[in-house]
């Protein structure tokens, strides 16, 4: 299975001719990655992925798949495998005939087919159920076989539309493990559609994150969780304080009410506004600290939510609503109404665009 | 079958009650007493039966009985899947303006209907005018042939293939032809390989619904047809009106119904209705 790369380039679509679904997306896509649409419902990552499988006309610009334009080749012909958020099983047909079905029309001989069949069905581990209907498996079966029918030809590339939407949260953390080995196995170009951040943290080696149909950033997960590009980025990719001020000098920024902060960044132009991303796990909290300084300030806690794994402290500091995360201790004790003083690495405080 | 009868009467009996009682007044009782008339009239024996099966004339009104509406079926599927399909796949405006066409020809009575097409097909109709307009004389005779009632027949009994086929496609995701394409299938290949198997339901409904209605058509084929499309109703209401032959009649009518159920239940062994409602 040859991976293949793909290229939009100024990519638009518009139902409606009013407003763009799909705003000008310029993407270029690796062989053998593995990226993920992330966002909001309505960000035009469906739209995106049916262009590409040409289920949907671009109103404008050119999807190039190995280099070659492909607006005018339908369908059937593009070879790329597909797995829909509803499965779309054909129900009439075992899990065999499904999965043989791609093979069936490109005239096969029996024995490869045959052969293929049992290698796509051991891949997902279903091996067993080949004589089955849809209808008689369950959910993560179903999206299993999908996957089967969606690689069985070869496709070099595979478009999944939030593949584990309907699964729970047990079976969604299997399936990412199993999607993750398949995508190493063959080496395949895959694209993700997911509104589900950790998801796309866990599985992409980049994520595309879109918003209002356009892509506000695109990146590693690490530069899109640590240095996100926008507000909307920062905010949409895990927990977030998002914190207005003015630059001053050597990385410092100035908070209203909450003080001096100092920051990652080393160019800013004194005076200019400056958006500060401070994650609510880069604090340290401390029993009382030594007060407000460029490192640390205070937290008047008004609420304490427990995660189990850690605990989420809500509250103010300086003015400015703060959510500080920590791990969970038993002997932590920290309570509603509290104050503590809290600690940051200046290296882990972002300047969002910058 | 069985099975499915059998997972109906595990409910609630008590909840079946009235369906039940109303069926045995209403249906078991009268056809009891016709199923007694044709053994009993006018003499007790098998006489009415020897009568039917030993005349030509008769047992050909009902081979051709079944035939036409065999023929009916046929032609009512071929014209109602295409409508059905358009409606069901494209829906909007145009879809909901096809349904709502099919459904106010449903709600007009078979006999206005019958009438209509007397008035269109007659040697004064459009249909006349135009073709002696093209220049077709003298024009062909279509009123009173077998092409007439046969083709009335298909007109009368669309709306409910439509309806029916209407009913399956309209749950036949969209996705799926989506998907057929995606897995390399051309729109031909996908609709005989996807759709199509996936309308069956439909369409076996659909046929068994005019099969059986077609069976029992009187007034279309009397009015509309050539003499020697006379079909077996048409035969029973003869016997009864004209030769006030009840046991006859019965006898005809309990032929129709043994002939109908059989053929159903060959049908059901070899296509699995059962499957196909599953
Ligand atoms: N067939 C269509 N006709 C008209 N508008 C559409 C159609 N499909 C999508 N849209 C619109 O285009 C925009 C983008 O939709 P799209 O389905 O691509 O979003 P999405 O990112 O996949 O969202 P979700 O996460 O909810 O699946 C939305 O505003 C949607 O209403
Ligand atoms: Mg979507």
């Amino acid at each position: 299975m040859q991976p293949r790369s793909l290229i939009l380039t100024d990519l638009v679509k518009s139902y409606d001719r009013r407003t763009n679904a799909v705003d000008h997306i310029d993407l270029r896509i690796e062989a053998g990655e593995f990226v993920s649409f992330l966002g909001p419902s309505g960000s035009g990552k469906t739209t995106t992925l049916m262009m590409i499988a040409g289920f949907e006309q671009p109103t404008a610009g050119e999807i190039k798949l190995d280099g070659r334009a492909i607006e005018q080749v339908p369908p059937y012909d593009r070879n790329i495998g597909m797995v829909f958020q509803n499965y779309a099983l054909f129900p009439h047909m075992t899990v065999r005939g499904n999965v043989g079905y791609p093979l069936r029309i490109r005239h096969m001989a029996k024995d490869v087919m045959r052969q293929r069949v049992d290698k796509a069905l051991a891949m997902v581990g279903l091996s067993t159920f080949g004589e089955r209907y849809p209808a008689e498996l369950s959910g993560g079966q179903q999206q299993r076989v999908a996957l089967a029918r969606a690689l069985v030809f070869e496709p070099g590339l595979i478009l999944l539309d939030e593949p584990l939407g309907a699964l729970d949260k047990n079976l969604r953390e299997h399936m990412q493990v199993e999607l993750k080995r398949i995508h190493k196995e063959l080496g395949v170009t895959m694209i993700y559609v997911t509104h589900d951040q950790t998801e796309a943290m866990t599985m992409s080696d980049r994520i595309a994150v879109f918003n209002a149909g356009r892509i506000e950033h695109l990146g590693t997960p690490t530069e899109v969780y640590f240095k996100p590009r926008t507000r909307f980025v920062a905010s949409f990719v895990g927990d977030s304080n998002l914190l207005e001020g003015t630059a001053g000098k050597g990385g410092v920024v100035e908070i209203p009410g909450f003080g001096p902060v100092a920051t990652a960044a080393t160019d800013l132009a004194p005076g200019a506004p400056a958006l500060l991303l401070m994650r609510p796990e880069i604090f340290e909290v401390v029993a009382d600290g030594e007060g407000a300084s460029v490192t640390g300030n205070h937290l008047e806690v008004a609420d304490v939510v427990n995660y189990g794994d850690s605990l989420l402290l809500i509250g103010k500091a300086g003015g400015q609503a703060l959510r500080v995360r920590v791990p969970s201790r038993v002997a932590a004790g920290y309570e509603a109404g509290g104050r503590y003083g809290i600690r940051w690495n200046p290296a882990n405080v972002q300047v969002v665009g910058g | 079958m069985g099975s499915s009868v059998s997972r109906l009467l595990r409910g609630p009996a008590v909840l079946y009650l009235p369906a039940a009682l109303f069926l045995l007044v209403f249906f078991l009782v009268p056809l009891f007493n016709v199923a007694w008339m044709s053994f009993t009239e006018p003499d007790t024996g098998v006489g009415n039966y020897i009568a039917f099966f030993s005349s030509s004339f008769d047992v050909g009104v009902l081979l051709n009985t079944f035939k036409t509406a065999a023929i009916v079926t046929l032609t009512s599927l071929i014209f109602a899947y295409p409508v059905a399909y358009v409606a069901a796949r494209y829906g909007g405006a145009f879809g909901s303006f096809l349904l709502i066409v099919v459904t106010l020809s449903f709600w007009t009575s078979f006999l206005v209907r019958t009438y209509a097409w007397m008035v269109i097909l007659g040697v004064k109709g459009p249909i006349t005018a135009a073709l002696v307009m093209l220049g077709w004389s003298p024009p062909p005779q279509i009123l009173f042939t077998t092409f007439a009632s046969t083709f009335a027949m298909t007109h009368l009994l669309m709306p409910f293939m439509i309806l029916t086929l209407y009913a399956v496609m309209r749950r036949i995701d969209a996705t799926y032809m989506r998907a057929a394409a995606g897995l390399g299938a051309k729109p031909l290949k996908a609709f005989t390989s996807i759709y199509l198997p996936l309308s069956l339901p439909g369409i076996a409904n659909g046929s068994v619904l005019v099969f059986i209605t077609c069976l029992g058509f009187y007034v279309t084929p009397v009015l509309l047809g050539s003499p020697r499309d006379k079909m077996i109703a048409g035969r029973i209401g003869d016997e009864i009106e004209q030769m006030l032959n009840f046991g006859g009649a019965s006898a005809m009518a309990m032929v129709l119904l043994v002939a109908t159920l059989g053929l159903f239940a060959l049908y059901s062994r070899f296509f699995g209705l059962d499957k196909l409602w599953k």
